[in-house]
């Protein structure tokens, strides 16, 4: 565990101790937690786990402490562990950890980690018993890159503005940082530019912004939310570089194993707007995301690369709860690696440049408590597959275009 | 043909046996005796029972008191929050998952809802007919009047 972390833990536990000493009667802690437990297996291509042999390595648990300190002030930490294939590997980190200080309806402040505002559902990611999917859809809740959008650390506003016969409007503005391990899932996903090793990522300052308007229409609410932030990755080469020429040998080591590489993203902003309607037990939702990255990769003295990923996604929702302890719930999600290149004309192979989900899901609530879910998944397209994972018997990355994946899951809560 | 009646009763069932409109009958919201509140807009109850309006006037803390289950909590969800039993509890869900509140008070009958209200400082609650003095009665609503 980090310093920074074993810091966090000794406040809150002295904010706690010291909450429960001075007044027993007045602050009570809550203590919630969840424990979940998956699989998934798909007929091909390994996906987030090595899905085509089926995996168990798929779950995620949590157990939060918070307080109300007085009328305006909430302090509250929550511990998380998950496991989904060779990330994570249930260890336990600080998935949020803050003061909370409610100065008014409209404004209150928040120091600590947080959780990030991407889209309607980000914040919830981690808990399966408030969703109906099992899988969000990937193109924008992608589990990829779940380590870097979880939390910010630094400082937070929010506040909830009515606007009287126009609705309301609820805002949160997050400042601060990101920690992203080097053994987590956008270290793997970053291992897409090229044969590197992780050692470090260094998030400067980020920007967080989400804005939610409940119209006056009952049930529909619209969001726009933005991510803007600058990453920069310090890794090694994990095999020799070797490039091609027009002289004997025909093949020269420009780099070898072990020598430094940087990754500079100098500019990475995420937009997402987001339309929710619901009507009784009918939810309709429907997000649009934008992501807009540079990077420029250094090795040694060659020349810098330069790459720039404008990818899209989009997808559309419907879930209807038919009782109390049954659910169905469908969408159809498209990813696009680079927008402007939708085919995938300019990737090998065309569909590595896509991924095209249609979902179904199956929630049944045994009671408040156990929550059992069945999704299938029929895909087109790999653009969210690790490479790494989808390698032949001769250490070739091998896809098929179409693909199923099916999940289920079983969720406790309390 | 017998089939195709069949179908459709079945989904009549599903979409109108869990939506049918509920008859409104009574529903108070009550408060603690000593809350300095009169009155409440529909609207005003929704911000306050969804956790956005946190205090009363003159800065006093407003606690939530909710019923578990039943027809009154069902009419009241959805004539003031606009949200299902299951939508209410999984929205209060997230807010406690994420530390930014505390899950309202349920309760399993309307006389401990009420005990509660008579006894708890600024708390707010709702009930489906009058049976006490010890709390303050809000607003009644009756549908039929309305109409």
């Amino acid at each position: 565990m980090k310093p920074l972390n074993r810091i966090f833990i000794v406040i809150f536990i002295a904010g706690f101790m010291s909450v429960s000493a001075a007044a027993e009667e007045l602050f009570k802690v809550d203590i919630h937690g969840y424990i979940s437990q998956g699989y998934m297996i798909s007929n091909h291509n390994n996906f987030l786990t090595e899905s085509e042999k089926g995996s168990f390595q798929f779950n995620e648990l949590g157990i939060n402490f918070s307080t109300a300190l007085t009328k305006k002030v909430r302090l509250g930490i929550q511990f998380a562990a998950r496991d989904l294939g060779d990330t994570g590997n249930d260890k336990v980190l600080i998935d949020w950890a803050y003061a909370d200080y409610n100065w008014r309806d409209w404004l209150g402040i928040r120091i600590g980690k947080m959780k990030q505002v991407v889209g309607l559902y980000n914040k919830t990611r981690d808990m399966d018993m408030l969703r109906t999917f099992i899988l969000l859809p990937q193109g924008i809740y992608a589990e990829n890159y779940r380590d870097a959008a979880t939390s910010v650390k630094g400082i937070g506003l929010y506040g909830e503005v009515p606007l009287k016969l126009m609705g309301n409007i609820s805002y949160q503005v997050l400042i601060g940082t990101t920690e992203i391990y080097k053994d987590g899932s956008t270290a793997k996903a970053s291992k897409v530019f090229g044969p590197f090793n992780v050692e470090k990522f260094d998030v400067d300052d980020l920007y967080s912004g989400s804005i939610i308007w409940e119209t006056p229409l009952k049930g529909l609410r619209l969001g726009v939310t933005l991510v803007d932030t600058q990453i920069k990755i310090q890794a090694s080469l994990s095999e020799d570089l070797i490039i091609p020429v027009d002289f004997p040998p025909y093949f020269l080591t420009v780099a070898g194993r072990g020598d430094p590489v940087t990754a500079d993203f100098p500019k990475l902003t995420i937009y997402t707007y987001s339309v929710e309607y619901t009507w009784k037990n009918l939810v309709l939702a429907a997000e649009c995301q934008i992501m807009d990255q540079n990077m420029i990769g250094k090795i040694l003295d060659l020349e810098p690369l330069e790459i720039s990923l404008n990818s899209l996604s989009y997808y559309g929702s419907a879930s209807y709860r038919f009782s109390d302890w049954f659910e169905l719930g469908v969408y159809y999600m498209e990813y696009y690696k680079d927008r402007d290149d939708k085919k995938g004309t300019r990737v090998d192979p065309p569909y590595s440049g896509y991924q095209k989900d249609a979902c179904v899901c199956f929630r049944f609530d045994l009671n408040p408590q156990w929550i059992f879910k069945l999704e299938g998944h029929l895909i087109d397209g790999v653009a969210l597959c690790f490479p790494q994972d989808n390698l032949n018997a001769r250490g070739i990355v091998e896809y098929d275009k179409k693909w199923a994946l099916f999940a289920v899951k079983m969720t406790f809560c309390f | 043909m017998k089939m195709n009646k069949g179908v459709v009763l079945i989904f009549l069932f599903l979409f109108l046996g869990w939506e049918g409109k509920f008859i409104f009958s009574k529903m108070l919201i009550i408060t603690h005796p000593e809350t300095h509140v009169d009155s409440l807009e529909k609207k005003e109850i929704r911000e306050i029972f969804l956790g956005r309006k946190k205090s009363w006037e003159k800065n006093e803390k407003i606690t939530l008191a909710t019923l578990k289950k039943g027809r009154a909590h069902k009419q009241f969800l959805d004539r003031f929050v606009n949200k299902t039993p299951f939508q209410f509890r999984n929205y209060w869900r997230e807010k406690v998952f994420l530390g930014e509140g505390e899950s309202p008070k349920s309760f399993e009958t309307e006389e401990r809802l009420i005990n509660y209200v008579a006894r708890t400082k600024g708390a707010v609650g709702y009930i489906s007919s009058i049976k006490t003095r010890s709390v303050k009665i809000i607003m009644v609503i009756d549908e039929k009047e309305e109409k």
